[in-house]
């Protein structure tokens, strides 16, 4: 056995009826590592996100989003209209050659197909399904349909956001989609074990708002003990100062800068020069410099605005102050750490070309991931799936094709 | 169902603070064994408020308590030669070993991968750094709002005519320790099949970078930078408001073409229509006849029009009467949630979702959010709270390692325990 070359989930199969982020993204965690992922789509009613911004070159196109792209790297892409009975047949099909199904769709969808849980282990006893989607499976408001959005307005970063005088403008998109699939390829992972351990499957049933209800659980906590409603504070933080996000030299660019000690502050001081003002008593000590932080906050600006973010972080880390760039879309494909990580990997799309994909965060020893195909276009790999997964023959599949079920 | 977890047969060593934590509970959570490490002095994380009752105190750290369920805690200061043998004694019986160490740290103390491994084959360990164990910023300083900039969400939050904010309750450390759990877990199914453990390596900044959606893809692809619009939304050519004040509070409501929505909003306007509220050219709008997310013609004049008509409506209603309009009606309106509603949320409660964890040495029963999923087997669960400084010395030290007592308030009172 190779040890580098084996991936963790060689010859896992996977199939995905999923849309957006939360349920891609899972697959794509597990894709990033070997996994065989089949992503079921449908012409007549596409991902979202083959028809949002950004596109290659702004020339639209359902194959050429990049918000697609990003979450759906090594996967093989399959369109099926599960419209039609044999369209569910040939899902089904599907189920009995895989070892997880993920599906994020709303709670009536896999009921209305026939393709719940209770029906799919009845196909393949041992199968792990997870849904995951806005609010869970069960309660109230379970069939409430929500975007990312409104699941993150819910569960409360959008109320923890943005500058105390004014009103919140919410999160950027759709938070809870960024803090919950970490937890689903977890419990993914831990069924596959318990399935090798005892050979069960299992149902997992994951809110993508209960996910981010946890990444706030200290405000609650602090609600239920001390009464308290955490408000939003800008750039302040609790312990550190001066703290903030401060104006640089070009258009609209900031460096963060968090000075969380007295030893850092001198540091800090050093590198500004050690203006007069730095030796004012109203900023000698944490708590001097928290009563005078509108002040304070002022006059580092003055001192970062005459200098690119680049440069204050460079100085500020040389004399072991964090400081950090307020990455836009080029620094992040500019940053010297990011390029040693190898971050961005390119892969050819068929469609869009030369494109860049994020590597994941983390990196295993002895078997690394590997990005090895570009996103599908839609119905990329119908001919591969049909043929060479489900043992299809010609004949079966113009029979369908012509009915319309790889549409 | 199962009272205990899947992974009850496994345990881990957790030695991260504040920067860490989510993964030690993650697995714990999901039934491993997590024994928490901390220095005898106390973990740094403890400083960390709110606190119980505002008492600044190292038991009282709402945030220890949040993040370290289902652990158990030692002290071991693994850089005296004694903490070293006893950590080495712990690993030879361990699944998992979790730091946050500056690079290089656990190597400096010879104990890491490589030795870790002479021990025990088998052992995963996951190291999370703020940059990775190498390259230009590998001993770069962090901070949560330092990460989250360089990660790139800090740049597209907030109003444009404001400096980025960050989201208040810090997140970087929280994206760390769960990435962290994922590639722990991926080593360990991994090991289930080969006997094999490996190391982990988690870098913050890209945690966080995962956190920035498509902001990298929009350079590559369109050789723009993604931008902040606060509570607009930009949709092509246009921009539409997202985030409306109204009588109590603040919602998200989203306004889009196509079929789906357009029934939600029509319902709308038909309220505000009932209650006199509604101008006659948004009573005669076909919100079908939209492009999805490029909002089709429409002007930025005419989406500010609308944007303003909304928000006086609004403005009559609390979050909850306009929800529960929303999900009769399929409109994309959600309340923008406090803590206080998050407490009083009724899916929540409905799908027990709060647990009550006892908490004897405050004298007090404190509610958690309980299982991060459910699961037919075995959900996750919270079996024990967050624990005292040095809690389970006796039981693991004593009970596990065959310690004789003498040797342990030895070690104790030479700082070693």
């Amino acid at each position: 056995m190779n040890a580098k070359g084996r991936k963790v989930l060689e010859g896992l199969k996977v199939v995905e009826l999923t849309r957006i982020i939360v349920g891609p993204h899972t697959g794509r965690m597990l894709a990033e590592h070997g996994a065989t992922v089949v992503k079921v789509e449908t012409i007549h009613h596409p991902d979202t996100v083959r028809l949002a911004t950004p596109h290659k070159d702004n020339i639209g196109g359902l194959d050429r989003a990049g918000y697609f792209s990003k979450y759906n790297v090594n996967k093989l892409g399959l369109t099926l209209n599960m419209e039609k009975p044999q369209g569910i047949e040939v899902f089904k099909r599907l189920v009995q050659w895989a070892d997880v199904v993920i599906e994020s769709n709303a709670p009536s969808v896999m009921p209305k197909l026939g393709l719940t849980y209770e029906e799919l282990s009845l196909i393949k006893p041992d199968i792990i399904m997870v849904s995951t989607n806005q609010l869970g499976q069960t309660g109230p408001w379970r069939l409430f349909k929500a975007y990312g959005a409104q699941a993150a307005a819910m569960a409360g970063f959008y109320y923890l956001t943005g500058f105390p005088d004014q009103d919140p403008p919410g999160v950027f998109g759709a938070y809870t989609d960024m803090v919950s699939p970490q937890w689903v390829v977890c419990a993914l992972l831990t069924a596959l074990d318990y399935r090798r351990r005892t050979g069960k499957g299992q149902y997992i049933d994951h809110s993508q708002f209960e996910a981010g209800v946890h990444w706030l659980a200290t405000t609650v906590l602090d609600y239920g003990i001390n009464d308290r409603v955490a408000e939003r504070m800008g750039n302040r933080d609790p312990y550190m100062c001066p703290h903030g996000v401060y104006p640089c030299r070009g258009e609209d660019r900031w460096v963060a800068i968090a000075v969380s000690n007295d030893e850092q502050w001198r540091a800090f001081c050093k590198v500004i020069g050690n203006p007069v003002w730095t030796r004012e008593p109203r900023f000698s000590t944490l708590l001097e410099r928290k009563r005078n932080e509108d002040e304070l906050d002022m006059l580092v600006a003055e001192w970062t605005v005459e200098h690119s973010p680049q440069e204050v972080m460079t100085l500020m880390q040389e004399a072991g102050v964090p400081a950090g760039v307020v990455a836009t879309s080029e620094d992040l494909h500019r940053d010297p750490q990011l390029k040693h990580r190898g971050h961005f990997q390119v892969l050819e799309h068929k469609e869009m070309g030369p494109t860049a994909y994020d590597a994941p965060p983390y990196r295993l020893s002895k078997t690394p991931f590997e990005l090895h195909s570009a996103a599908p276009c839609l119905g990329q790999h119908n001919e591969y799936i049909l043929k060479e997964i489900l043992g299809m023959g010609d004949e079966e599949i113009a029979d369908l094709m012509a009915e319309g079920v790889f549409e | 169902m199962s009272d205990e977890g899947m992974l009850s047969p496994y345990r881990a060593l957790d030695l991260t603070d504040e920067k860490g934590l989510l993964c030690g509970k993650i697995l714990g959570d999901l039934g491993a064994d997590v024994i928490m490490i901390e220095h005898p002095l106390g973990n740094p994380a403890r400083r960390l408020g709110p606190f119980h009752h505002d008492i600044p105190d190292s038991e009282n750290s709402l945030y220890w308590f949040a993040y370290d369920t289902n652990k158990r805690g030692i002290t071991l200061d693994i850089e005296k030669a004694d903490g070293r043998k006893l950590f080495k004694r712990l690993v030879e019986r361990t699944d998992f070993v979790i730091e946050s160490f500056k690079p290089g740290y656990m190597e400096s103390l010879g104990l890491g991968y490589e030795e870790l491994e002479k021990i025990n084959p088998g052992i995963i360990m996951t190291s999370i750094t703020p940059f990775g164990p190498g390259g230009p910023y590998r001993d770069y300083k962090e901070s949560d709002l330092v990460l989250m900039s360089l990660g790139g969400l800090t740049y597209i939050s907030g109003e444009p005519d404001r400096p980025p904010p960050r989201i208040t309750y810090p997140q970087a450390y929280l994206l760390s320790g769960a990435y962290a759990a994922v590639g722990s877990m991926m080593a360990f199914y991994y090991r289930g099949m080969t006997g094999e453990g490996q190391y982990v390596d988690v870098s913050m900044q890209e945690c966080c970078e995962w956190a920035s959606y498509f902001t990298p893809e929009w350079w590559d692809m369109a050789q723009t930078n993604l931008i902040r619009a606060g509570m607009w939304r930009v949709f092509g050519p246009a921009k539409m408001r997202m985030v409306y004040p109204c009588k109590n509070g603040y919602v998200s409501c989203w306004i889009l073409a196509g079929p789906v929505a357009s029934r939600g909003q029509k319902r709308l306007v038909e309220w505000m229509n009932r209650e006199g509220m509604c101008p006659d050219w948004l009573r005669e709008l076909d919100f079908k006849a939209w492009d999805i997310f490029s909002l089709g013609e429409a002007t930025q004049e005419f989406l500010d029009g609308m944007a303003q008509a909304f928000t006086d409506f609004f403005l009559t209603k609390t979050k909850e009467e306009l929800f529960e309009f929303a999900r009769e009606s399929e409109l994309f309106l959600a309340p923008m949630s406090t803590a206080k509603d998050l407490f009083e949320n009724p899916q929540l409660k409905a799908r027990d979702f709060w647990v009550e964890v006892q908490h004897p040495e405050l004298g007090a029963t404190i509610t958690y959010p309980g299982a991060f999923l459910k699961s037919t087997v075995a959900s996750p669960s919270i079996r024990r709270r967050a624990p005292l400084i040095g809690e389970h010395n006796e039981e693991i030290y004593i009970g596990e390692l065959g310690l004789p007592k003498e040797t342990l308030r030895l070690l104790r009172g030479a700082g070693v325990i």
